[in-house]
Parts: structure tokens; sequence; C-alpha cells
């Protein structure tokens, strides 16, 4: 093994790097709203993810109840928004040491130039799980088990099996998110 | 064809007749014996009586031979011809030639003789050697000194036997007979009284069963002879039962005479090697037998040239044997003629009475003489005593008369002295009474010299008396007084003795009671000083219990800081757990912001998207991953803690029991000082009941030395007051015996 060059090494540990074959569906950001709803939210809304600590985000006078304060990232500053109070799942905001916030980019007909006019919210969850990729047709309408809350800004959802820490078998159900429904309905009525 | 016994008797008399002639003389021994004794007193002439039969049997027996045959070199074989002469010289003849002609220098010439001639030829010394029966045999070892050679190996249907025995045989359906006892009061037959198989060894197996008198035992005995007599009598049922010897019945079988199943065998014995029936033991065949005197080089001739003899010669052919052997044991013909009392034997064993008389008829007539003599002298003797007592009766008369004169002139002059002596005691009668007032009156003569030396004893008397009467009145006095004095010691002296031994009693129940308290106390030492070692024991195994639970003490202690110094690693585990879950957490958001910007990145971000969804997974396994890490610190450390409180109330029970474990070792040494008092005490206790066992031990022996010394006091006081009483009862006859002299006129005799 030792006589294998770097590159070598590269393509047998990540030999995904050097295929150049297309993988099917599209990419969501997993995260979990509460400790029992799990969301989804797709791609192509997400800036970045990132941790802040609470002291980093500024609180701000007369901000709407869901704001935690102000944020920066990259140069710009957005606000920072509970999402689970955004929705109604939490009766308040809760001040923490650290946040894992979602940016979302909601004006997606910019481009990398217009960047700095880009609308950008920061929605902090309770944890961001990461990446995953759905095939469009594992989207089922079932909304059966959604909160009444949660009701309007969902369309679809999605079962995923997964191993949990004692390595057994359980069925998680994602709600994907309709951001701009949620936007439109939450932020930009009240704004 | 028989003949019965009366007939038959004569010829069985013969032997024993010259058996009884020899005997004559020796009870001619026996009465000069006795004569010799006897004649001095009987005077009679025994001697002569008696020489005439007893000299010529002695000289007869002094003089044993008459012709030496070994000077002819003729030597003669008497041989037993029981039935027919001719048939025995024939059987023998054959024999006597082979001799000849073995042994050169001697010529061998047979004399066939009878019974009667066999012991006339005997008697006379008539032949050198004899072929004789086994009975015979015996008779003439015992009584001529024949000596056996050799003994016949006896042809019987077609086997040489050295041993024969005889056969008790009655028909075989006769019931009523199976054994010997039966036999009682049966007509019996038997071959002859001497034959030997033919009578004497049935005879012999009578007397085993106890029938000592076969004559009264049968109710009749014949003797029919010969054997075949025998066999025909008890076939016909002539008689009940009869014997023969052992092969003849046998032979007769052979012959054709009789059938064995028509006969019943009596007492049947068997013998290993004997085919023959038989019904008594067995005994030895013929002998060759030697007379006494013989050349012992021409008996071993003989006795060398008769085993020498070839079975297929004349001679044993024609002796219907197959020649000699070795002569055997004829010990058992010997004990058979002791049972049977047969000559040589016939002197011991059973005497009769008659028989005595007959067989000792001159002892008896001295024995009767003797008694005869001894009867006269005793009438003799008693005849001159009387005569001799006569005499001495008539001089004693004479003696009598002169001594009856004498006394009569003694009476006289008696008479006279008597009247004086009677005066003069009349006189002085009264001082016999105790009267001393009395004077005798004096005469003439010796009565009065007498009379006058009374008188002067009678008034010496008087002035005794006097004295006596005085002295023993004060004596009297002073002794009364002195006795109830005494007495009271005496009383005294009891009871103190009585005192002193109830002390002593005392003194001795204390002193055991000491001894008891003595060894209890000792006994007790030994229990405290074992309590003492045993509480020393409990301290030494107590240290050692303190040193043990402080080394668990600092056991405890360290494991306490190590499991501590465990928590705290615990601790700075979970920290740096965080932080790898921090780190993943930012991988992962690093992951996304990557698969961001790659889909930014339209189609050239395809592969870069796939890396950071990868990433993103390791991010979140090593998330998961932590998060496991976690849980399992955290058991950690609660069960750390809870090792941690364990461990401490380990040690403060620790603590304790090394708190109560002090407390106990400082009680027993408190029991370990106690004990040691204890025993220190004891030992003194016992010190001091030792020597209080001592001193009560003294006490006692001095008690025991007072108790003697107050016994024998008040026994001597005891004796001091008999003493007393016995002197006052002495004192009291004396004044009685006093009282009983007169010495005054005025005074009445026997008045005090």
């Amino acid at each position: 093994m030792s006589s294998l060059t770097t590159t070598d090494r590269l393509k047998e540990l990540l030999p995904q790097l050097f295929n150049t074959k297309k993988l099917e569906g599209d990419y969501y950001l997993r995260f979990q709203l509460t400790d029992e709803i799990l969301g989804l939210i797709d791609l192509k809304y997400i800036q970045e993810s990132l941790t802040i600590k609470g002291d980093r985000i500024t609180a701000v006078p007369n901000l709407p109840e869901y704001a935690i304060g102000l944020m920066s990232s990259r140069n710009q500053v957005f606000v920072a928004i509970d999402l689970a109070h955004l929705v109604g799942l939490a009766p308040e905001t809760v001040n923490l040491r650290e946040y894992q916030t979602i940016v979302l980019q909601t004006d997606l007909e910019l481009n990398d130039s217009q960047f700095d006019q880009a609308n950008l919210f920061g929605l902090t969850v309770k944890k961001i799980e990461g990446i995953m990729r759905i095939l469009p047709d594992r989207f089922t309408t079932d909304l059966e088990n959604i909160p009444d809350v949660l009701r309007p800004f969902v369309r679809n959802s999605v079962v995923q099996k997964s191993l949990n820490i004692e390595s057994n078998l359980v069925e998680k159900q994602f709600f994907l998110l309709d951001i701009t429904q949620l936007i439109d309905r939450k932020i930009n009525a009240q704004l | 064809m028989l003949n019965n016994l009366s007939h038959q008797s004569n010829s069985s008399i013969k032997p024993q007749k010259s058996g009884f002639s020899k005997n004559n003389w020796k009870s001619g021994i026996l009465i000069l014996t006795f004569g010799s004794l006897i004649l001095p007193i009987a005077n009679l002439p025994l001697l002569g009586s008696l020489h005439p039969l007893l000299t010529p049997k002695v000289v007869a027996q002094e003089t044993p031979t008459a012709t030496p045959p070994q000077e002819t070199k003729l030597v003669k074989i008497g041989i037993l011809s029981k039935e027919d002469t001719d048939l025995t010289i024939a059987q023998w003849q054959p024999t006597i030639d082979y001799l000849s002609k073995t042994i050169p220098g001697y010529t061998f010439e047979l004399v066939p003789t009878g019974f009667e001639g066999m012991y006339d030829l005997a008697n006379s010394n008539g032949a050198n050697f004899y072929i004789i029966n086994s009975g015979m045999y015996v008779d003439f070892e015992a009584r001529h000194g024949a000596n056996r050679i050799a003994t016949l190996k006896n042809l019987r249907l077609g086997k040489p036997y050295t041993q024969f025995g005889a056969v008790i045989i009655t028909k075989a359906d006769r019931d009523d007979i199976d054994t010997v006892k039966d036999l009682k009061n049966k007509n019996f037959m038997a071959v002859s009284p001497i034959a030997f198989g033919g009578w004497q060894m049935a005879e012999g197996v009578l007397y085993d069963e106890g029938i000592k008198e076969p004559e009264k035992f049968f109710k009749q005995l014949d003797y029919g002879e010969t054997h075949e007599n025998v066999i025909k009598a008890v076939a016909s049922g002539q008689v009940d039962a009869g014997t023969i010897r052992t092969d003849a019945l046998e032979r007769a079988v052979q012959r054709g005479e009789a059938k064995l199943e028509d006969f019943k065998i009596i007492n049947q014995q068997t013998t290993e090697g004997f085919p023959f029936v038989h019904s008594t033991p067995l005994y030895p065949e013929w002998p060759f037998a030697a007379a006494k005197g013989n050349d012992t080089e021409l008996n071993e001739l003989v006795a060398k040239a008769l085993f020498n003899m070839s079975k297929d010669s004349p001679a044993a052919k024609a002796s219907k044997s197959e020649g000699w052997t070795v002569p055997l044991n004829y010990r058992p013909v010997h004990e058979l003629f002791i049972d049977l009392n047969i000559a040589p034997y016939d002197e011991i064993g059973r005497l009769t009475f008659v028989g005595f008389l007959k067989k000792y008829i001159w002892l008896n007539i001295a024995v009767v003489t003797i008694v005869i003599g001894l009867i006269a002298n005793a009438f003799y003797t008693q005849r001159k005593a009387i005569i001799q007592e006569k005499q001495n009766q008539e001089s004693l008369n004479v003696l009598n008369k002169s001594l009856e004169e004498n006394a009569a002139e003694q009476k006289k002059q008696r008479e006279e002295l008597e009247k004086a002596v009677v005066g003069l005691m009349e006189a002085l009668e009264p001082a016999a009474d105790g009267d001393l007032t009395v004077r005798a009156q004096l005469s003439e003569g010796d009565v009065g010299i007498i009379a006058d030396l009374f008188n002067a004893i009678v008034e010496n008397l008087k002035d005794i008396a006097l004295q006596v009467k005085d002295s023993a009145g004060q004596v009297g006095s002073s002794l009364k007084e002195n006795e109830s004095s005494i007495r009271e010691i005496a009383e005294q002296a009891i009871v103190e003795a009585e005192q002193i031994q109830a002390t002593l009693s005392s003194v001795e129940e204390m002193s055991t009671s000491i001894k008891d308290v003595a060894s209890n106390a000792e006994k007790t030492a030994i229990i405290s000083n074992d309590a003492f070692m045993s509480a020393k024991e409990g301290n030494t195994v107590m240290d050692r219990t303190v040193d043990s639970i402080q080394g668990l003490r600092t056991t405890i202690g360290d494991t306490a800081k190590k499991i501590k110094r465990l928590g705290e690693s615990a601790q700075q585990i979970s920290q740096v757990v965080a932080l790898i879950d921090e780190i993943a957490l930012k991988t992962n958001l690093l992951a996304i912001n990557a698969s961001v910007e790659a889909a930014r990145a339209g189609e050239l971000g395809q592969g870069f998207t796939a890396v950071a969804e990868q990433v993103g997974a390791l991010a979140e396994q090593s998330a998961n991953a932590t998060k496991e890490i976690a849980q399992l610190i955290t058991g950690i450390q609660q069960e750390t803690q809870e090792v941690v409180v364990a461990m401490e109330t380990g040690t403060s029970q620790v603590v304790d029991s090394t708190r109560l474990v002090e407390a106990t070792k400082v009680s027993l040494s408190t029991v370990l000082i106690k004990s040691q008092e204890i025993d220190l005490l004891m030992k003194s206790i016992s010190q001091a009941t030792i020597s209080q066992a001592e001193t009560s031990q003294a006490v006692t022996e001095i008690m025991m030395l007072n108790s003697k010394s107050s016994q024998e006091r008040s026994k001597s006081s005891g004796q001091v007051a008999q003493a007393i009483q016995s002197t006052t009862a002495i004192l009291g006859e004396l004044q009685e015996s006093v009282a009983q002299f007169k010495v005054s006129e005025t005074e009445e005799v026997g008045a005090i």
C-alpha cells in the first residue's frame, strides 16, 4: 500500500471524486426543526450553513418577535430568525451560546455579481444534519402527521429509512418546506 | 456225620490240659511260699504232700532236649494234618523233597500229625520245623519259642493270598438273622473248636460284640468237622447259621455244591485287595516256623529255599500255593487269643470262681488250714488268761484278811482319843461361832495341853478382834467421804473426754472443709490461669486483626484515590469528546457549504458535490460515534461515582471496625489484668488454705492427744472409783466378820 502514490491513494479512498457520472436526484438540506420534527430545504435556496455564537448576534429593538437579532456573514448583514418560533412551534425564542444557522437567499434570479443585493435570512434550527439527495418520485403528499401550524408551508414529505445509535432501523419523515411561501406569508407580510 | 459238642470236647480240651498241668507247678510254688509262712503255726506237713506233684514236672522242664537232629543231618518237619494224612502227605511231600534237593547236606523228613500229635511233637522237641496253622503257631511261639521264617502265599481261586479270615453265613431267606446279635438262641455250627478259621475268628467277632460265652449265647453249638459240612448244614437248614474260613464258600460254589445267592453273610467286612466274602478281620496265613534251638544257618538256608520256590514248581502246586513269602506279623492272632482266653493266654482273663477253685486247689487247702490253725491258737490263749486271773484273786483275799485285823485295833484307840477331843470341842464350840469369851476346861493329858494353848489363842484373838473393829470403823468413814468425791472426778473426766471428742470431730470436719477449699482454690487458680492464657491469646489475635484492618483501610484509601483519578480521566475524555463533536458539526457544516458551492458550480461541481456528501456522512458518523463515547463515558462516570461512594462507606466502616477492635483490645487487656489479679489472689488463697490445713492438722493432732490423755484420765479415775468401791466392800466384809466375834459378856454374838 505504501508503494502507492498519493494520487492512487486518493483514487482508492475517494473513487467518486474521479467518477464523472451524473448523480440522480436533487439536493436538499436536512435539519431538525424541533426534537420531533424534521425538515428539508431545497439546496438552491441555501447560501451557506454556519454556527454562530450567541454574542455575535446583535439584538435590535423593534424587530418582530421571531427575529433574534442581526448577524453578518460574508460581509452581509441580515436577520437571524428562530424558525421554530416563526412557524409557531415554540412559544418564544431561546438564547443559546451557539446557534446553527441556515443562510437563505430567496431571490434566485440574481447572478453572482448581484450578490450584494441578495435578500438573505438566517434561520436558526435545532440541528443541521446534512445534505440529502432525493429522487423526485420519492416525494409523497402524505402529510398526515404534520402539525397544523406547518401545513401552509409544506407540500411534500419523504420517508427515509436509517439506522439509529442502537443500530435499529427507523423510519423518519422529512417535511419539505416551501421557503418562498414561508417567507411571503410570515415575513414579507409582516414587514 | 456231625458230632455235637460233648463228643468233640475230648479232643478240644487236650491242648488246654497240657496248659493246666503246667499251671500246677506254678501253684505249687505259690503254696510252698505260703506254706513256709504257715507251717510254724499250723504245723502242717504241707510240703510233703505237694512234693510228689511238683518234682517230675520241674525236672521235665529243666531237661529240654533229648535228640539233637543235627547229628544225622536229618531235619524233621511237623505238618498239621487236619483231615486225611495221605492228603497231607500228597500236599506237602513235594515241598519236603524240594527242600532236600535245594539244601545239600540235609535230609528233610515229613512228620504229618493231628493237633494232639503236634503238641506232643512240640513238647518232645520232635521236629525242627513246623508247618502249622496261625493259631497253633501263636501257641508254639509263646510256649516253645517257635519262630516264623516264612508265610504261605495260599492259592485261592487261582490267586495267592497271605491273609485269610472267616465268614459267618446263614440262609438268604432267614430274615430274622441280620447281625451277630440276631444269632442269640440259634443253632450255630462251626468247623471245630480249635479250627482257627473255622471257629476262633468267628468267636473273636462274637467277643467283640460282647458275647463272652458263646456256648450259652447259642441255643446249640455244633462242630461239623469240615467246611463243606458246615455249608451243607446251613444250606439244608439243619442249623440256623455257621462259620467257615473265607474262600470255602466260593470254592463250594465253584464245585457246584452250593449257590452264593442261597446264603447271607453276617457282619460282612470288606478289605481292599481281598475278593472273598468275610465277616471277621483278616489274619495271616499259615507260617513256616522254626523250632527253638535250631541252627541259625539252617533256618537261613530253609528260608532262602522257601522264598526262592517258584510258583510253578511242583512243590508250590502240590501245596496249592505260590510258595512262601517273608513272614507276616502274627500280632492280630495273639490279640484274638488274648481276647478269647485261648492257650497260650488261657491263664489271664476270665477266671470264674469254680475255675479258681479247680486251678488252685492246693492253695485253697492251705489257706483253709491256716485259718483253722489261727482259730485254735486264739482259743488256747483265751483259756490261759482265765486261769491266771483266778490265781490272782485268791492271793488278794488273803491280804485283805490281815488288813481287816489291824483296822480293828486302830479303831479302839481312835475311839478313846475321840472322846477326849469331843469334850474339848464341846467346851470350845461357841468360840467357833465367834464367842471369844469362852475358855476350855483344863485337864490332864495331851488334850489338856491343847485346851491351855487354845485358851491363850482365844485371848489373843479377842484383842485382835477389838482392834480390827476400831480401825475398820475409821477406814469405812474416811472411804465414804473419798468415794463420793472420786466419783465426781471420774464423771467430770468422762464429760471432759466426751467434749474433747466432740471438739475433735468438729476440728476434723473443719480440716476436711479447709482441704476442700484448698482444692477448690487450686482448681480455680488453674481455671483463672487458663482464662489468663486465653485472654492473652485473644489479645495477640486482636493485634493481628487491627493490623489487617489497617492494611485494609490503606488499601481502600489507595483504591479510592485511583477511582477518583479514573473519574477525572473520564471527565477529560468527555471534554475531548465534546470537542470532537464540535469538530464533527463544523465539518458537517463545511460539507454542506461545499455542496452549496458545488451546486452553484453547476455541471462542473457534480463530483465535488458527491465528495462533500461523503464528507458530510463521515462527519455525521463521527458525531454519532462521539455520542456513543459520550454515553459510555457518562456510564463510567456514574459507576465511578457509585464506587467512590461505596469506597467512602467502606472506609468509614473500616474506621468504625478499627475503633471497635481497638475498644475490644482495650477491654481484653482489662480482662487480662483482671485475670492476672484473680490468678494472684487465687494463689494466695491456695497458699493460705494450705497453711490453714496444716494448722488444722496440727490442732487435730493436739486435740487427739488431749482426747487420749483425758480418756486415760477418765479410765484411771474410774479405776480408782472402782478400787474404792471394792475397798469399801472388803471393809464391809471385814466389819461383818469382825462383828461375829463376841468380845465381852454383855455383847450378843452376831449383833453389830
